[in-house]
């Protein structure tokens, strides 16, 4: 199995929103939201874009405070020690030189107090128009639109939710890390074991390869993985064992 | 319409230490599928030389963990113990020398212990003003 980024149909909309948010919203909006589902691929793909751009990346913790935010920002940027003032001084300097995307993963930890944490890195945004990433679980992206928060829901100019992958993701997928070759209606098998979610892909796309090396093939089709189980998660797999042993016993 | 100005591409090692910052904990098939791109010259091996540098200089532990692929030894887990900083350590290619631009200092073997490490001056007679972000 080959190893590099797949760009899916979720980066993809991603890169769209993120561009058109750069190049057309004022720089007091440039406020990108990102949600999903677990296993939908959203920290692979802030991995993948931060890690291209050099993006500032702040991880939300309950009980994060302004203070917090700001010790965090100079010790990325290079410009540590000093008051309050002379702090944020030298984060504003970077800031101007180096215009860093900031993605803020685990967003709703900074939604107390009437958000000020995000208030906080949206002002430093603002000034010299860098895009801020709030990442969030689906489950809490109502949050960030509560009447409360209209300062920061007004300036939201994007919401992006990961989906989990489709049938195209899919064979994509396979096509682009697979070391053999599977016809779309095994990928539509591995889609509907997986439920989408491409931590599981990456485990049938492995099966699939040991089954092709115990055939002798270089191509699957349907009817070589008919029955088979391509992928299972672990987890719930754990629970169906731990089921199973209690009605034994 | 203004041509909008190209973003130069960060190096794969430069990334590398980005997404090892953010994750702490990672195989060397997850730094491929989070930074790489398909279309680089063997990463596998370029990144496998810079994290067995980062060992040596007490960075970075290895261990192995299970993979669940048939026939294999299992993979490389690589945990970041000492953050230094956000500029990625740069290895230099003669001699495996580690130099870290966060503190502009020469790390050293961690068998060797700190006895070994060259002084200030001896850092910039080593690195001698080539740039330090060529990863």
């Amino acid at each position: 199995m080959k190893s590099h980024f797949v760009k899916t149909s979720n980066y993809q909309r991603f890169l769209e929103f993120l561009a058109a948010v750069e190049g057309q919203a004022p720089k007091e909006g440039r406020i990108i939201n990102v949600n999903g589902e677990p296993g939908s691929g959203k920290s692979r793909t802030m991995d993948h874009v931060g890690a291209d751009r050099n993006a500032i990346y702040i991880n939300g913790m309950p009980g994060m405070t302004v203070g917090y935010l700001r010790d965090l920002l100079a010790y990325e940027l290079g410009c540590p020690g000093g008051t309050r003032l002379q702090q944020q001084q030298a984060i504003n300097r970077a800031f101007s030189e180096r215009v860093p995307m900031v993605i803020f993963d685990e967003a709703q930890h900074g939604l107390h107090k009437k958000a000020e944490c995000i208030e906080f890195l949206r002002c430093t945004c603002e000034q010299v128009g860098s895009v801020l990433v709030l990442v969030c679980h689906t489950s809490e992206k109502h949050r960030f639109g509560e009447h409360k928060l209209a300062h920061i829901s007004t300036r939201i100019s994007a919401v992006v939710e990961f989906k989990q992958a489709n049938l195209a993701d899919t064979v994509l997928y396979f096509n682009e890390l697979c070391d053999i070759t599977v016809d779309s209606a095994v990928a539509q098998l591995a889609l509907t074991q997986s439920k989408g979610r491409y931590r599981l892909l990456a485990n049938a796309c492995r099966t699939l390869e040991d089954i092709a090396q115990s055939l002798g093939k270089s191509a699957l089709t349907i009817d070589d993985v008919k029955g088979v189980l391509l992928c299972e998660d672990a987890m719930k797999a754990l629970r169906n064992k731990s089921l199973s042993q209690k009605a034994g016993n | 319409m203004v041509a909008r100005k190209k973003r130069p591409t960060r190096g794969l090692r430069a990334r590398a230490w980005w997404v090892l910052r953010k994750n702490k904990t990672m195989t060397l098939t997850d730094i491929q599928n989070s930074i790489c791109t398909g279309s680089e010259k063997s990463a596998d091996s370029n990144l496998r030389r810079w994290l067995k540098a980062l060992v040596n200089v007490g960075l970075v532990t290895c261990t192995i963990v299970d993979d669940g692929i048939l026939n294999s030894n299992g993979s490389n887990c690589y945990k970041l113990v000492k953050d230094v900083g956000p500029k990625p350590p740069v290895v230099r290619d003669k001699g495996g020398v580690v130099f870290d631009p966060n503190s502009n200092q020469i790390l050293p073997p961690i068998s060797m212990g700190s006895l070994n490490a060259p002084s200030n001056s001896d850092t910039s007679a080593i690195h001698g003003g080539r740039g330090l972000e060529g990863v």
